[in-house]
């Protein structure tokens, strides 16, 4: 027999009648252990850590976990870091970077019978890339569509026809899509977009969009940097805008302008990309399967990005250095304005949990 | 109409158990665990399971074969089983996310023991035409993601650059020295187990044909791509962008060998194996999957690049191609079966030997 002791659950309230199934015990095992799973109110996703969750440099988590009052630790063999719960049932995870390790991390805690998610609410706090276009150093900017980067074809793009933006296609594509109807190639997947619950983006975006957020002189001196651009010189502040999520790093101008077409493309012509990020593509996709058993709710999901660097250099500048110059000031406005901006959402969730554990906010 | 015969004829053929699930809930049913020596994982299947367009999936299914259905709700697709040979099919879907959902959701299942289950991954994929022809085998040792990396167009970057690829947290493109906490970018399976399903399979005759000749003959200035179809040992380079082209492909040889240490040698490229391995990965720090037992089988369906003559754009759209885009798919799936079946065979007639070794 195998250990139960951290197995998932699959309470499926699906009653089938297709009787050629072998269906062996679609219902998970008894779990050894008998007591009752945690409630959890709401579920904080980060992505990035330095060292340790306590006691060192703050990345994303540390700063949820000494923060709040954590009541209990849980081992979490299948993440890079254990689990904290705080004494309000709010559950803190950092999957690690890249899709695969927020893919695998986030299925691995929606299967953790240790854990009822089925309630809660998933924030997604992190920093990002930002468009210079739209966002400054250390804002904050609410999604209401996550759309992949990494599913696309590529051709070097000094090896591209004359008349490509860049070497980046749909799936299945001949040419670079210029309408919404080019991409549907024959090969379209269904994990390239990911819609969230707008109703929710605009609550949380509304319960922070007053909030003070806060950068150093360092931060104000860099997006001095970005003379034509007035958006990237603002001090810092809470928006709603869209996030593109790939394992690739991308940088620079001409990426940039991808960016921003991709997101058009697959997320309608409404959408503005605002920020890049590593890992939500891959959370979502968990995400979504969970939900296929009501392990999650995804009208309960939620994402955050924060900008700790620009997507594309200042004008004059190379993206050979851009791409990978430090970030001002080690990134801490975002990190602060991650935890500022989510923590206030969180609260919320937490003190109104009668109402919002079954009444999600401007349900669609 | 022939769909719905096949319906019922599965119906009736494959009747294994009539079970009607009700309102139970997780805690109050018990089970019997079905035990597993070999998962094989494929990423693709078009249609139905079996009788239609093959996909990676129904070689397995129908010849193998894996007659019961078990529901993977949580999956990309119902699980098949041979219950006689205790060997589990799974089909995770395209690309690297749904590959580690998929296998992360399998690993977690309790409805199966996979504590000394062997992994075989079989599927197509691109080959380097400097290593191989469309229609070859071929098992990996390293698998390296291609998506985890700093990206710059290659038209932005210096002009000293070979490529606009770095590696994350340096500041050039195969700048040295490499990462120690590589952050799921490199896979390096058990050398002794990759090397046993090599030796096994190198000799297998592959299927051959007048298209796959003239494919291949396109291939001018390539030796290996002009080769008949074979068996061999050579690395993956696993992104879910799916790249395409003479200036790619060089840079897919020097970031599996800077990775690698100079120890692999890229040949295929596919979408998914860096999910799945990291999923497997932490299914066996968890203790319920043993990462020694993985195998990885891709199989070529198309070249990663374009012949002499021809822009890379055309290459990847198939539009020049003399015989039309993807020539050797259903070659590439006959040769996965093929090879894969053998390996899986080999464990399961011989379970004796294996429960125990690797």
């Amino acid at each position: 027999m195998k250990n139960t002791a951290h197995k998932s659950r699959f309470g499926l309230p699906i009653f089938f009648m297709i009787h050629f199934f072998f269906a062996v015990g679609l219902y998970g095992q008894a779990k050894e252990n008998t007591s009752a799973p945690i409630e959890v109110k709401a579920v904080v996703v980060t992505m990035y850590e330095k060292g340790d969750a306590q006691g060192d440099d703050a990345g994303e988590l540390q700063r949820w976990v000494e923060r709040s009052k954590i009541k209990e630790v849980f081992d979490f063999p299948m993440g890079e870091f254990p689990l904290f719960l705080t004494k309000d049932n709010v559950l803190l995870t950092c999957t690690g970077g890249g899709v695969p390790n927020a893919t695998a991390s986030i299925m691995a805690l929606g299967l953790d019978n240790r854990f009822d998610l089925s309630k809660a609410y998933w924030l997604i706090a992190g920093i990002a890339g930002g468009d210079p276009n739209d966002l400054s150093l250390g804002s904050a900017a609410w999604a209401t569509v996550v759309i992949d980067g990494d599913l696309a074809y590529e051709i070097d793009a000094r090896e591209i026809p004359k008349d490509w933006p860049y070497g980046y296609l749909p799936l299945g594509a001949k040419r670079p899509a210029e309408k919404p109807e080019d991409i549907y190639t024959g090969w379209t997947l269904n994990t390239i977009v990911f819609q969230l619950n707008s109703g929710l983006s605009n609550w949380a975006y509304d319960k922070t969009k007053n909030l003070s957020l806060t950068a150093g002189e360092a931060t104000s001196q860099f997006r001095e940097l970005f003379t034509t651009l007035p958006n990237a010189q603002k001090p810092p502040f809470i928006t709603m805008g869209e996030t593109l999520s790939s394992s690739t790093y991308w940088h620079g101008k001409l990426l940039n302008q991808w960016a921003n077409d991709w997101v058009k493309l697959y997320g309608g012509e409404t959408k503005n990309f605002m920020t890049t990020n590593m890992e939500d593509s891959g959370t979502l996709t968990a995400l979504h399967r969970l939900a296929r058993t009501d392990l999650v709710d995804t009208d309960k999901i939620m994402v955050l990005r924060t900008v700790s660097n620009y997507s594309m250099p200042p004008q004059g500048e190379q993206a050979s250095w851009s791409t990978t110059a430090p970030y001002p000031e080690g990134g801490k406005p975002a990190l602060e304005s991650a935890y500022t901006v989510g923590s206030r959402v969180i609260e919320e969730i937490v003190s109104n949990w009668v109402v919002m554990k079954d009444n999600i906010p401007n349900k669609r | 109409m022939y769909k719905n015969v096949n319906k019922i004829l599965i119906q009736c053929l494959f009747l294994i158990k009539v079970t009607v699930l009700a309102s139970q809930t997780y805690n109050d049913s018990t089970f019997e665990v079905l035990p597993v020596k070999v998962v094989v994982v494929t990423m693709f299947e078009l249609g139905e399971d079996m009788g239609d367009r093959p996909g990676e999936f129904q070689n397995w299914v129908s010849r193998f074969p894996l007659n019961d259905t078990i529901l993977f709700p949580l999956g990309y697709r119902n699980l098949r089983y041979n219950k006689d040979k205790q060997v589990l099919g799974v089909v995770t879907g395209i690309g690297t996310a749904r590959a580690a959902a998929t296998i992360m959701a399998l690993g977690s299942d309790p409805r199966f023991d996979f504590s000394k289950a062997y992994w075989v991954v079989a599927g197509i994929s691109g080959v380097d035409p400097l290593d191989a022809s469309v229609g070859s085998a071929i098992w990996a040792e390293w698998i390296v993601d291609g998506d985890l990396a700093h990206e710059i167009d290659a038209r932005e970057t210096p002009k000293e650059w070979e490529t606009g690829y770095i590696p994350l947290r340096k500041s050039q493109p195969f700048e040295l020295p490499r990462q120690k906490d590589n952050e799921g970018v490199v896979y390096h399976l058990n050398g002794e187990l990759v090397d046993w399903a090599y030796s096994l399979t190198k000799d297998l005759a592959l299927e051959d044909n007048d298209v796959l000749a003239k494919f291949r003959g396109l291939y001018s200035g390539f030796p290996n791509a002009q080769r008949p179809p074979k068996v061999l040992k050579g690395a993956q380079l696993a992104a879910m962008t799916y790249w395409h082209g003479a200036l790619m492909n060089d840079w897919a040889n020097k970031w599996v060998d800077y990775w690698s240490n100079g120890q692999a040698n890229f040949m295929t490229s596919a979408m998914e194996e860096t999910g799945t391995l990291q999923s497997l990965t932490f299914l066996s720090n968890a203790g319920e999957v043993d990462f020694d037992r993985v195998l990885v089988l891709r199989t070529a369906s198309n070249y990663t690049m374009q012949y002499e003559g021809i822009t890379a754009a055309e290459s990847l759209s198939g539009e020049k191609l003399a015989a039309g885009g993807y020539t050797a798919f259903i070659p590439s799936l006959e040769a996965a079966y093929v090879v894969g079946s053998k390996v899986v065979n080999e464990l399961i007639n011989n379970w004796d030997v294996y429960k125990d070794k690797y």
